[in-house]
């Protein structure tokens, strides 16, 4: 049941292969539930919050052969930057890192180029998208005038479930960005999740654990 | 192409690799056209890591070679409910490339929607009548899994061993168990062992990327190579059939097609035809066959070719088990759905709409934190929640029934041509309140299942129903009803009795369970008819 995208209103992003389905209208639901929807998946979730509201990145998929491949990222001199300014690129690195920093399991969003690889997928995305960003950012750069870039993400995240205004919005865009580039790397997918599949196996053994069954 | 031959197919997928062979088996000359390529196993990327892609796998990366950009935007949704989308797919063995291979018969409560529930229209035929082709055809494909003695779910007597269930599907079965609602190895066109001169499956969770060993059921793979085996196939790819041209007497006695590398106008001819483009296409097709003989499209002097389009909705969540919760990581990838939930909802009596739903589990794969971008915060804490979850992930995929309705179609747009002159398909689909209400109840029923898990639960279900998961049927059905039909049981046109349509365009109407298995069956049962009616010189 997996589909490609193929209405050309519809961006690839916003596909879920997999499911067949329209991410984008899953995620419109959490965005307008209704109070009373609300309360009601609030109880069966039992945890605080709905998944909040995501801005889809468009995909115009360009075809360019000059695109540097993600193995490319690795060595990251190699790469040259296509969308963000010098600036843009080292306040997204460190926007990044505070979003999923290193800690003592893993390194973080720095180590793993999510800025570079924000900036791919910006270079070879929609024009909607590629505003959002540069005025999310710039909306950044001002509240760190006005008192850090700790605080600036603070506000930035503080109604990420519901998010209204702008910085709000884009909060939400860096940081679904952030985790896109961060667990797509070796860094997330090997040292920070440990993901064990991707592999040949001659059997499959399935759950050995008495405590799960009957 | 100058000779001719006894029968030509077009298209490539589940019902024409099948039906192609089955000919050729039988001693018929077969010329099959097909408008992709063969993507080759090597060239398959469904084990690349995401960091050795462009985008990562984003973007449909992985599946991208199976479809062509120009196909996928050449097309038009007008007065369409906002989340409908058609698969485009143009590779040689169709959507059996990727597929997820979920192979389920239907019940006999599936043919008979109206005198069961009063509502669109029984099948020609019955379950009885197709249960020793769906038997042939799981023999034929291997099959894993089990007869469950389920009525909603009849099984068969030949299954290759069903694959051990993870640690979150037992889990989930104490759930269920608790409300009553069946939890069954799933049954899927995977070997479990060595079947069919194939290997066995190597559980590395990518069918739905393309199988690189050809342990996943795909017509290019398992279909194609027989038929080349009896000396009497002849395929052309990279083929787009423009159009069936008929004789005086309005019977079909041409494919006109143009080869989309050399640009090249070609005509092949052949006594019977049979279309397998799928839904969409076949319409497609058909409407654009015009002639005097044939004034509004092939075999549609109904009217009713392309009518009754529908597929499947869809429902579900992702779960991140608390019990867990924290547990080092393993390999979970396995074949994707290793269970199965059954519909159940007809068990609870008798409900305000029609139809049901089946439950698939965990073919979302287990390569990305699906939750990360859902869960609350940001830094050290949060990437440490993120990962701790991760092991927990059980994913619920359901698949509802969408009401067949002569209102919803699909057209030509004869002033909008692809990039070879060939009017593009248009498309037309509202849902009814029948399947609001449908898919409302599995929504509910989703989060129901979920409250009986302890864990995180995120709905998968926006503000309205989607469609149709890959599984469009219906636009050339076959019926009882000559004013509502365009096919009798056997897959034949009435129109033009030469004419044969065995995709998943022939459904009368959907179930709530993949169709992927019926076409198959209905092609295998319209092929045993071709070859009596031709050593009969009836065609």
């Amino acid at each position: 049941m997996a589909f490609q995208s193929c209405r050309s209103d519809v961006s690839a992003e916003d596909v879920d292969c997999k499911r067949g389905q329209r991410m984008d209208l899953v995620r419109k639901e959490d965005e307008t539930a209704t109070t009373i929807e609300r309360r009601t998946l609030l109880k069966i979730l039992a945890i605080g919050t709905i998944a909040p509201q995501l801005r889809p990145f468009a995909a115009a998929v360009a075809c360019h052969e000059q695109l540097a491949t993600l193995a490319q990222l690795g060595s990251a001199s190699r790469y040259h930057l296509q969308f963000f300014t010098p600036a843009e690129n080292e306040l997204v690195a460190q926007l990044s890192e505070m979003i999923i920093p290193a800690d003592a399991h893993s390194p973080g969003a720095r180590a793993a180029n999510v800025n570079l690889f924000a900036d791919l997928m910006l270079a070879t995305g929609d024009e909607q998208t590629k505003q959002q960003w540069r005025h999310g950012l710039s909306l950044i750069k001002e509240e760190v005038k006005k008192s850090s870039l700790a605080d600036a993400l603070a506000k930035a995240s503080a109604n990420e479930a519901n998010p209204k205004m702008e910085l709000e919005h884009f909060f939400v865009a860096l940081k679904q960005m952030t985790v896109d580039g961060y667990y797509t790397s070796s860094i997330g997918l090997h040292q920070d999740l440990g993901y064990q599949g991707n592999s040949y196996l001659s059997k499959f053994s399935g759950c050995t654990h008495p405590e799960h069954q009957g | 192409m100058n000779e001719a031959f006894d029968v030509c197919v077009i298209g490539s997928g589940a019902a024409g690799g099948l039906i192609a062979k089955e000919l050729c088996e039988g001693g018929a000359k077969v010329v099959m056209l097909e408008a992709g390529r063969e993507v080759p196993l090597y060239e398959l990327l469904s084990h690349k890591w995401p960091y050795e892609l462009p985008y990562r796998g984003m973007r449909g990366e992985k599946q991208k070679p199976f479809y062509q950009a120009g196909v996928s935007s050449s097309i038009r949704y007008e007065d369409c409910d906002d989340g409908i989308g058609v698969d485009r797919i143009r590779v040689l063995g169709g959507r059996t490339v990727h597929w997820n291979a979920v192979v389920l018969r239907y019940a006999e409560r599936d043919f008979k929607g109206w005198s069961l529930d009063g509502i669109e229209e029984d099948w020609p035929l019955t379950y009885a009548e197709l249960e020793p082709y769906y038997e042939r055809v799981e023999q034929m494909i291997g099959v894993c899994g089990e007869d469950d003695g389920l009525e909603i779910l009849p099984g068969g007597k030949h299954y290759l061993p069903p694959i051990p269930w993870r640690c979150s599907e037992h889990i989930l079965q104490r759930a269920v168990q608790r409300m009553n609602i069946p939890l069954i190895s799933v049954r899927k066109a995977v070997l479990t062992k060595v079947y069919d001169n194939r290997p066995s499956c190597h559980y590395c969770g990518h069918c739905m990327d393309g199988c690189d060993v050809g342990a996943l059921f795909n017509s290019a793979v398992a279909m194609l190579p027989k038929a080349q085996a009896t000396g009497k196939f002849t395929l052309r790819q990279n083929v787009l059939a423009r159009e069936i041209l008929v004789d005086r007497e309005g019977l079909a006695r041409a494919v006109s097609f143009v080869d989309t590398q050399t640009k090249r106008e070609e005509e092949v001819r052949a006594r019977i035809v049979v279309v397998c483009c799928a839904t969409v296409e076949t319409a497609r097709l058909l409407l654009n066959s015009r002639s005097p003989q044939h004034p509004n499209g092939l075999a549609n002097s109904n009217g009713v070719v392309g009518r009754y389009l529908n597929g499947h909705l869809s429902s579900g969540a992702d779960i991140y088990l608390q019990e867990l919760e924290g547990v080092p990581p393993f390999n979970q990838d396995g074949a994707t759905d290793h269970v199965y939930i059954p519909r159940y909802n007809h068990l609870g009596g008798k409900r305000e709409y029609a139809g049901g739903w089946g439950i698939q589990v965990n073919f979302g794969g287990y390569m990305f934190p699906y939750h990360a971008s859902r869960t609350p915060g940001y830094g050290v804490a949060y990437k440490d929640r993120v990962r701790k979850m991760q092991p927990g992930y059980l994913m619920l995929g359901a698949f509802g029934k969408v009401e067949a309705r002569p209102q919803n179609y699909v057209g030509v747009d004869p002033n909008r041509v692809d990039e070879y002159g060939v009017p593009i398909p248009t498309v037309h689909f509202r849902f009814s309140e029948n399947d609001f209400a449908l898919w409302r109840d599995n929504n509910r029923s989703v989060m129901e299942i979920c409250s009986n898990l302890k864990g995180q639960a995120f709905p998968n279900f926006g503000l309205a129903p989607s469609g149709f998961a890959s599984h469009e049927v219906g636009t050339a059905r076959m019926g009882k009803n000559p004013k509502t039909s365009v096919l009798n049981s056997y897959c034949q046109a009435r129109d033009v009795k030469n004419l044969f349509v065995t995709d998943g365009s022939c459904f009368t109407t959907s179930s709530e369970k993949n169709p992927t298995l019926t076409i198959m069956a209905l092609s295998l049962r319209a092929a045993d008819y071709i070859k009596h009616q031709r050593k009969m010189r009836e065609l």
